[in-house]
C-alpha cells in the first residue's frame, strides 16, 4: 500500500487544509449543480481556519489530488433518489454502491471512484459526509429552480452544523478562507 | 501462420481510434507484418461550420478536442487575421501564446502521466480497479520502488495540469476552451498583478517540469532501451511551426521545416493533398488540397477502412509531432523511434516552459491586445500552427461574409491516416511493422508504439456515426486471416 504523504513530490504541491468543503454539479443542468451554487453561496461567510471551498463541478478522477489527506470533506452534490425533490440527505460513502459495470474510461468516473482510488493509494480523507439534495429540475438552463434556489441558504446553514459538530468549533466567527477552485 | 489482432477501441488516447496488427514469426519471433489504423467516429464539424459568421470559427472549431483546443483557436485566429487583414499587436500576439503554451503543458503531462506511462508500470497493488483494470501486464513492467514513484507522479501530475489550465485561463478567460482568442488578437487585458499570478504558476510548473518529468522520462528510457529501436515509421518529419516570436509571423519558437527521405526542406502548404482511396469518403472528396477539400461521407464504400484521410506532402508520408518540431529546430536528432518521440515530447515542454517566462517580461501593461477589423465580404484564407500533436491547419472561404467552406487537417490525421491512393501506408501503420508482440493476447509492445504518436481522435475524424460504435474492449484473435 503505498503512502502519498512519503512521495518524493510533496514538496510541489501545497499541504492542503484539513477541512474540504466540495460542491459538485453541473450548473448547465439548473438543479444538477447545486453543489456548485452551495460553495458559490458559502463564498462570503466567515469559515474556521483550515476549512477550503472547492468547486469540483463534474470533475472526475482530476480531484484525486484535492481530496487526498484531508481529515474532513463534506461534499454537497445533487442526488437521484426515492425521496421527495427539495429534500436534504445525509450520507456517508458506504451508503453510495459502486458502479455495476466495470469503466471503460477515465470520463466515467466521478467522485465516489476516486474516493475508493483514494484509499487504495493510502490517501483517503478520514472522514467524508455527503450532503444529498433531491432536485427539483434538471433540464437545461443555469438558475436553480426556485424551490432549490430557497434551500441554498439553508443546505449553508446544515454546512456549518457539520462543521460545529464535527471539528467542536463555531462557524461564522472567524475571517473567511480563500475560495479555491476557481482559477484566479 | 499469420494471425490478426484487433484492439478496438485503444484506451489513454484521445478519441476512438481501432489498430489491427498481422503478426507472424519472423527469424523466428513473432512480429508485427501488417497494421491498418481505424479512425471509428465521424463528426462533421466542417460541415457544421458552413453558412456561419465566421468570427465564430475559433468558437465552433474548439470543440473539436477538449484536450488541444486552444491550438484550434489559435489556427481559427491566424486564419481570421488573414482573412480580415489584420495583424494582432505585440501583446496580443503574446498573450495568445502564453495560454497556448499553457495548454501544451498540460497536454504533454497528460499524455505522459495519465496516457502512455502505465503502458511501462506494473500497477498491482496500485491501481487495481475500474478503470485501471483489466489490463495487458508484461514482465518487462517496472514494478516496486519505480512503480509507486511513477504512480504517486502520475497523482501529482493532476494537480500541475490543473495548474497549467488555472494559469491558461488567466488569460484565456477560462480552459480548455478559451474564450479570449478573438480576431486580431485576444480580448484579455495585460495588467501587472495578472502577469505576477502567470508567473507564480509557471514557476511551480517548471519545477515540476525539471526535477519530476524529465527524470520521470529518464526513468524510462533507462528501463526501456530497446523502444529506441522501435517504432520509427517512414522517418519523414513535418512541421508548420508555432508561438510567433514577432508580428509578421517570420521568427517562431519552433520554424516550420520538413525531412523527406532525409533531406531537409521549406514547408509549402500547396503541396498537400489528402487521399480517400481507404477512407469512408466519395471518390470526388479525394486527391485535393485542403484550400479546395470536400468531405462526402460514404460509410459503405467497398475496400475503405477508416474515416481518416490520408493527408500527404508531395505524395509522401510524414509524420508530425514533438519529435519532428524539435528535429526541424535542431534540438533533438537522437533518432525517430517510439521512446525519442517521449523524450523530444519531455524535452519539448521544457523548451516552452522556459520560453513562456521570457514572453511574460515583453507583455506592456494597459496596453492594447487586439486590432479591430471587420468582415470581409469575401476572403480566402488559411492558418497554420501546431497543436501538441504536431501541425495543424484551418483553410477557409468567405463568401457574402459567411463562411462557405472550411478545412481542418489535423496531426494525428497525418500520424493515424490509412494507406494513400498509391497504397503507401501511413506513420503509425509503418511504425508498427516490425514490432515484436511477445504474447498476442497482450500486445502491449503494439500500445506502446500507438501512444508514442500521442494520437487525438476527435480531431483526426469529424463526425458520428450511430450505430457505429463498438462496445467494449476486444482482442480478437483470427488465425489464418492475413
Amino acid at each position: 500500500m503505498m503512502d502519498l504523504q512519503t512521495s518524493k513530490v510533496d514538496d510541489a504541491v501545497p499541504r492542503p487544509h484539513p477541512v474540504l468543503i466540495l460542491g459538485l454539479g453541473n450548473i448547465l443542468l439548473r438543479d444538477e449543480g447545486v453543489g456548485v451554487r452551495v460553495v458559490e453561496a458559502m463564498r462570503d461567510v466567515a469559515l474556521p481556519a483550515g476549512v477550503e471551498l472547492f468547486d469540483g463541478a463534474t470533475a472526475g478522477l482530476d480531484l484525486l489530488d484535492v481530496i487526498a489527506d484531508r481529515d474532513l470533506v463534506i461534499i454537497v452534490d445533487a442526488v437521484d433518489g426515492p425521496v421527495e425533490p427539495g429534500s436534504v440527505v445525509r450520507l456517508v460513502p458506504e451508503d453510495l454502491a459502486p458502479a455495476a459495470s466495470p469503466g471503460l474510461s477515465l470520463h466515467e468516473m466521478g467522485v465516489f471512484e476516486t474516493l475508493a482510488v483514494a484509499g487504495q493509494l493510502g490517501a483517503a480523507p478520514k472522514d467524508v459526509v455527503i450532503l444529498g439534495v433531491s432536485p427539483e429540475n434538471v433540464t437545461c438552463g443555469l438558475d436553480l429552480s426556485p424551490r432549490i434556489a430557497g434551500l441554498v441558504p439553508r443546505i449553508v446553514e446544515r454546512v456549518l452544523h457539520e462543521l460545529e459538530v464535527k471539528l467542536g468549533v463555531e462557524a461564522g466567527t472567524k475571517p473567511a478562507t480563500t475560495f479555491a477552485g476557481d482559477g484566479k | 501462420m499469420p494471425t490478426t489482432i484487433t484492439i478496438d477501441p485503444i484506451t489513454r488516447i484521445e478519441g476512438h481510434l481501432e489498430i489491427q496488427v498481422t503478426v507472424d514469426s519472423v527469424r523466428g519471433q513473432m512480429q508485427v507484418i501488417d497494421a491498418r489504423s481505424t479512425g471509428t467516429m465521424f463528426r462533421g464539424f466542417e460541415i457544421i461550420l458552413v453558412g456561419r459568421d465566421p468570427r465564430d470559427a475559433a468558437q465552433y472549431t474548439q470543440r473539436i478536442c477538449g484536450v488541444c483546443p486552444v491550438s484550434h483557436a489559435m489556427a481559427s485566429s491566424m486564419n481570421l487575421d488573414h482573412a480580415f487583414g489584420v495583424t494582432p499587436p505585440d501583446n496580443g500576439r503574446i498573450l495568445r501564446n502564453l495560454v497556448l503554451g499553457a495548454n501544451f503543458i498540460q497536454s504533454h503531462l497528460l499524455h505522459f502521466y495519465h496516457l502512455s506511462v502505465l503502458d511501462y508500470v506494473n500497477t498491482t497493488g496500485l491501481l487495481d480497479r475500474s478503470p485501471w483494470m483489466p489490463r495487458y501486464n508484461a514482465p518487462d513492467m517496472l514494478s516496486g520502488s519505480a512503480a509507486a514513484d511513477l504512480v504517486a507522479h502520475y497523482v501529482t501530475a493532476l494537480a500541475m495540469r490543473r495548474k497549467a489550465h488555472q494559469m491558461g485561463a488567466i488569460f484565456g478567460g477560462k480552459l480548455p476552451c478559451t474564450a479570449s482568442f478573438v480576431v486580431g488578437g485576444c480580448s484579455e487585458t495585460v495588467t501587472a498583478e495578472k502577469v505576477v499570478a502567470f508567473r507564480a504558476l509557471l514557476s511551480e510548473l517548471r519545477g515540476f517540469i525539471d526535477s519530476v518529468y524529465l527524470a520521470d522520462a529518464g526513468v524510462l528510457a533507462n528501463a526501456f532501451q530497446n523502444y529506441y529501436q522501435l517504432g520509427a515509421g517512414p522517418g519523414n518529419l513535418l512541421a508548420f511551426g508555432v508561438f510567433d516570436l514577432n508580428n509578421a509571423g517570420t521568427s517562431k519558437l519552433f520554424a516550420p521545416g520538413r525531412y523527406t527521405n532525409g533531406t531537409p526542406g521549406a514547408t509549402d502548404p500547396a503541396q498537400i493533398a489528402e487521399y480517400v482511396r481507404y477512407a469512408w469518403y466519395t471518390p470526388a472528396s479525394g486527391g485535393m488540397n485542403p484550400a479546395v477539400g470536400v468531405t462526402e461521407p460514404d460509410a459503405d464504400k467497398e475496400g475503405a477502412y477508416t474515416w481518416m484521410k490520408a493527408p500527404r506532402y508531395s505524395g509522401t508520408p510524414h509524420e508530425l509531432g514533438p519529435l519532428a518540431r524539435m528535429w526541424i529546430a535542431n534540438e533533438y536528432t537522437h533518432g525517430v523511434s517510439a521512446l525519442d518521440r517521449i523524450m523530444a515530447r519531455a524535452q519539448e515542454t521544457k523548451k516552452i516552459a522556459d520560453a513562456m517566462d521570457g514572453w511574460l517580461n515583453e507583455l506592456v501593461p494597459e496596453a492594447p491586445t487586439y486590432a479591430t477589423s471587420s468582415v470581409p465580404q469575401q476572403a480566402t484564407s488559411m492558418g497554420l500552427t501546431e497543436a501538441p500533436r504536431g501541425a495543424l491547419g484551418h483553410w477557409m472561404d468567405i463568401e457574402n461574409s459567411v463562411i462557405s467552406r472550411y478545412q481542418v487537417v489535423t496531426p494525428t490525421n497525418w500520424n493515424a491516416s490509412p494507406r494513400d491512393d498509391q497504397d503507401q501506408v501511413g506513420p503509425i501503420e509503418a511504425a508498427l511493422v516490425g514490432v515484436p508482440v511477445a504474447d498476442v493476447n497482450q500486445p502491449v509492445e503494439v500500445l506502446r508504439v500507438v501512444h508514442s504518436f500521442d494520437p487525438c481522435l476527435a480531431c483526426a475524424v469529424h463526425m458520428v456515426r450511430p450505430g457505429q460504435r463498438s462496445g467494449g474492449v476486444k482482442v480478437l484473435i483470427h488465425p489464418g486471416l492475413g
